[in-house]
């Protein structure tokens, strides 16, 4: 018997990753990175150029953020169950994927720590300067561990997963190609600010990732 | 593309975390491959015909038999 589109079901058997599930996850896990790397940034100004009220009060605001994000995170489990059977390949995969995640989170909190200077607060992907170590630090990581990571995911991911990634690299180009040069049109007539690339860049990302998310697990 | 990949799974009674195993993929190709939402490659579809010891055209049908 075939099965056809009338009586196909229309999600994983015994629960799963579901779309939802990974991009609440996804959400999640940047939350408690960005939360972590704000406050950890403020306790640094906080120590060295001595603590205000309201520097105390942020700090207990984003680290009570990122516990939220990680209780969510519990909460939600997007994460396979630990008794499925699981092919070597997509094992080492998914070790990329976690390696990947860790590294990106190391990045984001230097990069927090990065936002902080002259006592102000800059947004992380301002084009605001950069201690030299940070800078060098997050140039390592990005130019060095990345790519690495990243040729043995995909030497490792089955063609399902290629096809998901390859969707949201069509998004996020299109997003791009579409994005920049309006917003480059627009700065240029003066009624846009001027283009910011590392939005762009971001936004790109999303993009992507949503791409991706959406085709694997939707 | 109509498929029998879950009617086979089901009468060997494998889950699909099993066949991907069995198939080097994740449970999310199998689901996707059963629920008709990923046709997978020849390669694939090959490897899917040897586990179940059978010729493509009886797992697979794409409506022009």
């Amino acid at each position: 018997m075939m099965v056809t589109h009338e009586d196909r079901s229309r999600g994983p058997e015994g629960g799963g990753m579901t779309f939802g599930k990974a991009l609440g996850g996804l959400a999640l896990v940047l939350g408690a990175i960005f939360a972590a790397g704000v406050a950890l940034g403020l306790a640094v100004v906080a120590v060295t150029d001595g603590p205000t009220g309201l520097m105390l009060a942020t700090i207990v605001a984003t680290l009570a953020a990122c516990g939220v994000c990680l209780w969510g995170l519990f909460l939600l489990k997007p994460w396979p169950a630990g008794d499925e059977p699981v092919a070597p390949s997509q094992r080492r995969a998914r070790t990329m994927l976690v390696l990947s995640g860790i590294l990106g989170g190391v990045l984001g909190i230097i990069l927090s720590l990065g936002m902080f200077g002259d006592g102000g607060i800059d947004f992380a992907f301002s084009n605001a300067p950069l201690a030299p170590a940070a800078a060098a630090g997050i140039l390592a990581g990005w130019l060095l561990f990345v790519p690495v990571l990243s040729w043995i995911w995909w030497r490792n991911i089955d063609e399902h997963e290629a096809q998901a990634y390859t969707y949201g690299a069509v998004v996020a180009l299109h997003l791009y190609y579409f994005v920049t040069p309006a917003w480059w049109i627009g700065w240029r007539g003066g009624f846009l600010p001027e283009p910011q690339h590392m939005l762009v860049f971001i936004l790109a990302t999303i993009a992507w990732l949503g791409g991706w998310a959406w085709r694997r697990y939707r | 593309m109509d498929n029998r990949l879950k009617v086979l799974r089901a009468e060997r009674d494998w889950s699909q975390a099993e066949l991907a195993l069995r198939l080097d993929v994740s449970r999310q190709a199998v689901n996707a491959i059963e629920t008709g939402k990923h046709d997978p490659s020849l390669p694939l579809a090959f490897r899917i015909a040897r586990l179940f010891g059978m010729p493509i055209e009886e797992i697979f049908d794409d409506g022009h038999a």
